[in-house]
């Protein structure tokens, strides 16, 4: 009775540890030279997990976890520190906010959810950090780096989807025991 | 919604959003270098990510032998043949080899820069977000390098560094279109400006413009830093001339350089911490 009170405490908390580590597994994954590189194309691995985070989560805790996840991405991007947290913690109050609300959470809703994520931060990044400079050659660099960026980030979304799904169903379970 | 909308935990996301609003506008403001939060992110995670690059390249190393076999030997079979070329044109290879005597002098950069300070590096990570093969070397500013340092190897030229933290670095590499750099053609002396863009950097290539149309620049032609500017010092390797062409204005013309460096693969960077006319400018008319 006891340890199972104590893990009803510690739950959430464990909970959040897994989802810190697997944000840093991601961003390695997303950042270590030469892994899963293709050209000028590597994935964004990071980015679809605070959305995903979000589809369970509550507004505030989505909020945070996306700002946090954003800030860890900004420190190695060549953005201005602050650019991926305002996004991220953007889509993931839109997503607690409105997806947990009017859609049913399941595969097809994370995915989508993963496809809109990843593809609007990394438009993002390519408007404001390149096409907006006037530089010449951006549709190229549109179509022949960014949207294949896009193509490989968005299966991670798989992956992340039932780790997230399988963390969250062991502290629901762990509520009700 | 309403009822969330007025609550206290809506004001606190809205006073993070403005807080990174804010960093936004700080860090455009800090000429390069990293601020508070990013450095703490960066010194908890700088260690992890150091060790997950060296284990990538260990890994990457031995596959890539297993991968490349084929093309290592027809590389090889490739040079020999180069060798056997090199050998049959020995009056025209004096020419070439007073002129492989001057190179090995500007490419030893100790021995024609021996003012040049310079820091090892190693690149401890890349990201998705960075178009122009960007990268994070493992020194920062407890090293020493500061924000528009030069970073090379002993091939040529890398690039710049665009931020700082206090123990890693960002570097933009010569093909990112926000570089610039005053170069030379060793060969017909014409001066220009070494950028990128984003066409040719798909390629690997970057571009010199500014050649004036009576350029004699042509292919194969080596271009070095010129030192105007004070930004880089002069005689490091930038590239080959691949091509020339008139620019769309046609008031001038560009070469397309191949760069001396492979900035997609580079593992082992130096960053020039100090040289002689750093941050001067140079006319290049010092010495008339």
């Amino acid at each position: 009775m006891k340890n199972s009170n104590r893990l009803k405490k510690t739950a959430p908390l464990l909970k959040w540890g897994v989802f810190a580590l697997l944000a840093l597994a991601l961003y390695l994954i997303q950042v270590t030279p030469g892994f899963l590189q293709f050209g000028m194309v590597k994935p964004a691995a990071l980015c679809c997990l605070p959305c995903l985070v979000a589809l369970y989560e509550d507004v505030f805790e989505s909020a945070v976890f996306g700002c946090v996840c954003g800030m860890l991405w900004d420190t190695s991007a060549g953005v201005p520190f602050g650019f991926f947290g305002l996004f991220l913690l953007a889509l993931c109050v839109l997503t607690s906010l409105f997806v947990r609300r009017y859609l049913r959470i399941n595969l097809l809703t994370a995915v989508l959810v993963s496809a809109v994520c990843v593809g609007f931060t990394l438009f993002m990044n390519y408007l404001f950090l390149y096409a907006l400079w006037g530089y010449t050659g951006m549709l190229q660099l549109f179509v022949k780096s960014l949207l294949p960026t896009v193509l490989i980030s968005w299966p991670f979304c798989f992956p992340v989807f039932f780790a997230v799904r399988g963390m969250q169903r062991w502290c629901d379970k762990v509520r009700e025991s | 919604m309403k009822k969330f909308l007025g609550s206290l935990k809506f004001k606190i996301i809205l006073v993070l959003a403005s807080l990174m609003v804010g960093f936004m506008l700080y860090a455009s403001t800090t000429e390069g270098f990293q601020l508070l939060p990013g450095r703490v992110i960066s010194f908890i995670v700088t260690p992890i990510q150091d060790l997950s690059a060296q284990l990538s390249s260990s890994v990457g190393g031995f596959f890539s032998m297993l991968f490349n076999a084929q093309s290592i030997s027809e590389e090889n079979e490739q040079l020999r043949q180069e060798n056997q070329q090199l050998r049959d044109s020995l009056i025209e290879l004096e020419e070439a080899k007073r002129e492989n005597e001057q190179l090995k002098g500007f490419l030893g950069i100790k021995e024609s820069n021996p003012d040049i300070e310079f820091t090892p590096a190693f690149v401890i990570g890349r990201d998705p977000a960075d178009e122009f093969y960007a990268f994070t070397i493992d020194v920062g500013a407890q090293a020493g390098v500061s924000v528009g340092d030069p970073v090379i190897t002993d091939n040529g030229v890398v690039g710049i560094v665009s931020r700082v933290d206090d123990h890693t670095a960002k570097v933009m590499t010569l093909l990112d279109p926000s570089f610039n750099l005053g170069a030379l053609d060793m060969q017909s002396r014409d001066p220009g400006s070494v950028i990128g863009e984003a066409s040719l950097a798909l390629h690997g290539y970057c571009k010199m413009t500014y050649l004036p149309l009576t350029s004699q620049a042509k292919q194969g032609d080596l271009v070095i830093t010129s030192g105007i500017g004070g930004v880089f010092p002069e005689n490091l390797v930038v590239g080959t001339v691949r091509e020339v062409r008139t620019e769309t204005s046609s008031v001038s013309l560009y070469a397309v350089v191949e760069p001396a460096v492979n900035v997609a693969d580079v593992k082992d960077v130096y960053v020039i911490t100090n040289f002689e006319n750093q941050g001067s400018y140079v006319t290049g008319n010092e010495e008339q």
